[in-house]
């Protein structure tokens, strides 16, 4: 058993669990979080989602021992943000949204993806590879960052729930982040 | 369960895992955690967990002018950060159908290159990029550290050939530049491993003559597939490949796997065949070095 201190939605926690324990199953088991699954046992279905760290990471691949001092964002958490209410702005305006059953996944994922969008922007120093990275290349550095269908397709392919199609998924995304610069939400 | 309660030792630097070593027998590496937390029976009770992740060497890239030199705690998305302007795309691909974003911040290339039964597409593209693995022996008294060509450590049934207290500390990569590359991934190698089928190509071209040729066929769960002798003959064929050609030499490849290679679904081998064929039937001459000739003359 390993004693952890971690932060979960903005509260300092202490547990002692076994150290190979998936973090799906300490919130499920320990905790008693149950929006997200439980666990798929390896059949990596996306459903576990959180963010660890601030990065989208799967809950059921993170062992109890590599939370020590990190700090976890569950769904729940994350719905009081201002990035949710973007995504969720947009489910509403496109009149589309996914399945109860993969709503949490898709939604971080989403947000995963503008999340890297927008450090991509962040990251370019020069006007030369900052254009790079803009969908047309002669626009001026204050266009918004690429988001491809390619990517929204492979990224996707870790949530299989079929309850939306590429398109669905690509408009959600391009509005989602055209919402965020408007909005300035950071 | 297979999380039951484990010894779990943090060593920090290489010297301290080799103490550790040493006096453990059972010690199972830890890198990123992608396929050991998703195996159901793989640790067993007295297994110590041994977290290579508080190992700063382990996770450095070094770059000279002919190689680089990855740590195998990197994970795949820095590689593919870092790698941007150093590798071609022949790598980059393979990085990039190496899993989804989110699942990448997880692998590391020490992991991807080390799982014991199952192969993705990384081993085959590290394989024709001329790639050397360093290995250090951490259960001998001394450190003894060795480099071999990575195809070297699986058998042709891509089972994994290293011995227990063999760490791969690090990858070499070549950065020799090739004039034709391609890479295929047919399937989804981590939910459906036994219908995947991944290809990696790569072919240098002097003028309208082949004069290097490298190629991988990976099957995930059944072993991969390199062969030197096709490699040679395809050696000083004019380009562009006729059609009749592709077809006698697609087929020569795919009847070596069959031999080589058993468990092969006929869907797999098939795709294997078709994709070959688009390979070979897409490599054309190389005009710069055509136009540098003809400048010449």
């Amino acid at each position: 058993m390993i004693k952890l201190s971690f932060t979960l939605n903005k509260n300092r926690l202490e547990l002692m669990v076994s150290e190979m324990k998936p973090l799906s199953q300490i919130l499920y088991e320990d905790l008693q979080i149950d929006t997200q699954e439980r666990n798929c046992n390896g059949k990596v279905c996306g459903n576990c989602l959180v963010l660890f760290d601030k990065e989208p990471t799967l809950g059921c691949l993170i062992p109890a021992f590599k939370l020590q001092n990190k700090t976890v964002t569950t769904f729940d958490s994350f719905m009081q943000t201002a990035h949710y209410r973007n995504i969720r702005r947009i489910y509403t305006q496109l009149n589309i949204e996914p399945c109860p059953n993969c709503y949490a996944a898709k939604t971080l994922i989403f947000e995963s993806i503008l999340l890297k969008s927008k450090t991509k922007a962040s990251q370019t120093s020069t006007l030369d590879d900052f254009s790079k990275n803009f969908v047309n290349k002669g626009k001026n550095i204050f266009d918004k960052p690429e988001i491809l269908a390619e990517t929204i397709e492979r990224e996707f392919l870790i949530s299989p729930c079929p309850c939306m199609n590429s398109q669905e998924l690509f408009e959600i995304a391009i509005k989602a982040q055209e919402d965020r610069i408007k909005r300035r939400v950071l | 369960m297979f999380y039951s309660n484990k010894k779990l030792i943090s060593p920090t630097t290489i010297n301290e895992l080799h103490a550790i070593m040493k006096s453990r027998t059972n010690g199972i590496f830890f890198a990123g955690g992608t396929y050991i937390m998703n195996q159901q029976n793989y640790l067993k009770e007295e297994d110590t967990i041994i977290d290579l992740s508080n190992i700063k060497e382990l996770d450095e890239i070094t770059r000279n002018i002919q190689f680089v030199d990855v740590g195998c705690m990197v994970t795949a998305n820095k590689l593919l950060d870092i790698g941007k302007l150093a590798f071609t795309d022949l790598l980059l691909d393979t990085l990039h159908n190496t899993a989804t974003h989110i699942i990448r911040n997880q692998i590391t290339i020490g992991g991807a290159l080390c799982t014991p039964d199952i192969r993705y597409s990384l081993p085959g593209t590290l394989s024709i990029m001329n790639t050397v693995v360093e290995l250090l022996d951490l259960s001998q008294d001394k450190l003894v550290s060795k480099f071999i060509p990575i195809d070297k450590l699986y058998n042709t049934k891509g089972e994994l050939q290293i011995e227990k207290g063999v760490l791969l500390k690090k990858i070499r990569i070549s950065l020799d530049n090739y004039d034709f590359e391609k890479f295929f991934c047919i399937g989804d190698p981590i939910r459906k491993p036994e219908s995947t089928l991944i290809i990696s190509f790569r072919a240098n071209i002097d003028q309208t003559i082949l004069n290097k040729v490298n190629m991988c066929v990976t099957f995930p769960t059944c072993g991969m597939y390199i062969s030197n002798e096709i490699a040679q003959e395809l050696i000083g064929a004019q380009l562009p490949l006729t059609i009749s050609r592709t077809i006698i030499i697609s087929e020569k490849i795919t009847n070596d796997i069959k031999k080589e290679i058993t468990g092969i679904s006929a869907l797999q081998i098939e795709r294997c065949k078709r994709l070959i064929q688009s390979i070979l039937f897409e490599i054309e001459p190389n005009q710069e070095s055509i136009e540098i000739s003809e400048g010449l003359f």
